[in-house]
């Protein structure tokens, strides 16, 4: 090899030299690829594609965030509400069902409510 | 003969626009040599070249019915495979797979046509096999250009229009690529 020299001309001509050729098999599966497109309805395609992924990962996202809201603005209102839980699934006034005037002792205060009037 | 050629790709086109399989089969026929060469000279493995070569394919079917023939559709095919190529060099960074296959012709899948006005088979192989370890250690930009402008015969115009880069860049790309080669080839000779 030494005693060449290596110019530009020399470098184009055996870089022309050499090539590849084609493989017939990637055409066959080009067109069973596209067989299988035709076969497949457009919407399963879409679910085996990264698109839908992404789509999917988004949505998940969006309400994850939404029911976050959701839980925290529930939170809120049930910390700013007068009555408790317990009251409002007894329909408890703290009267216990008697009349407001017949609840109370004759010193005016309030039995069994630990001092919170009605 | 000239006429004829471009009515004829003119029906091809017309044809992938239609979406017409066939025509596929017709694009593969003209430019499968061609696409199969750039890619095992870009990637430099025949595996990889044949998957870039069928989803190129595919490209061109999905986007044929918006391809307006404007540069040529040689030049259209070839660059659907330079940017699938690049996308693969790009992702072999950090997965780094090459087949460990000691000739760079094996490896890249490539074969070597000895010329016939020069001397001795056996020592052109030689050379031509020194060639080509020389232009794997090319950067990519590099070794395109080379590739396109040597071993597929575009013109510097058609490079340019086909990587979208100023022909002076192509030239100076070319010639930069030209000299790390003769560096190199020389550095193997000593």
């Amino acid at each position: 090899m030494s005693g060449h020299e290596w110019n530009d001309e020399r470098i184009g001509r055996l870089l022309g030299a050499s090539r590849a050729t084609a493989n017939p098999a990637v055409l066959a599966r080009v067109r069973s690829r596209l067989a299988a497109r035709a076969a497949n309805p457009g919407w399963l395609a879409f679910l085996g594609s990264p698109v839908a992924l992404a789509t999917a990962c988004a949505l998940l996202l969006v309400s994850g965030v939404l029911s976050l809201n959701v839980v925290r603005a529930d939170r809120l209102t049930a910390a700013t509400a007068s009555t408790s839980l317990v009251s409002a699934l007894l329909d408890d006034d703290g009267t216990y069902g008697l009349p407001a005037a017949a609840a109370t002792t004759d010193a005016g205060t309030v039995r069994d409510s630990n001092g919170v009037t009605p | 003969m000239q006429i004829l050629a471009e009515s004829d790709e003119k029906e091809l086109i017309a044809s992938l626009r239609a979406r017409d399989t066939e025509a596929l089969g017709e694009v593969f026929r003209r430019y499968g040599d061609a696409m199969t060469t750039l890619a095992a000279s870009m990637l430099r493995n025949r595996t990889e070249a044949d998957d870039v070569v069928e989803d190129a394919l595919l490209r061109i079917h999905d986007a044929g019915h918006g391809f307006r023939g404007e540069r040529g559709l040689r030049t259209w095919v070839l660059r659907i495979v330079a940017n699938l190529c690049r996308d693969r060099l790009r992702r072999r960074k950090f997965t780094g797979t090459l087949p460990d296959e000691p000739d760079a012709f094996e490896r890249a899948g490539l074969q070597f046509d000895p010329i016939s006005e020069w001397d001795g088979a056996l020592d052109q192989r030689v050379m031509a096999a020194a060639l080509e370890r020389a232009i794997e250690s090319l950067p990519p930009d590099q070794r395109e250009v080379v590739v396109l402008r040597h071993r597929l015969d575009l013109s510097h115009s058609d490079i340019a229009n086909m990587l979208n880069v100023p022909e002076g860049t192509v030239k100076s790309r070319l010639a930069r690529a030209l000299t790390a080669l003769r560096e190199q080839l020389k550095g193997a000779e000593r």
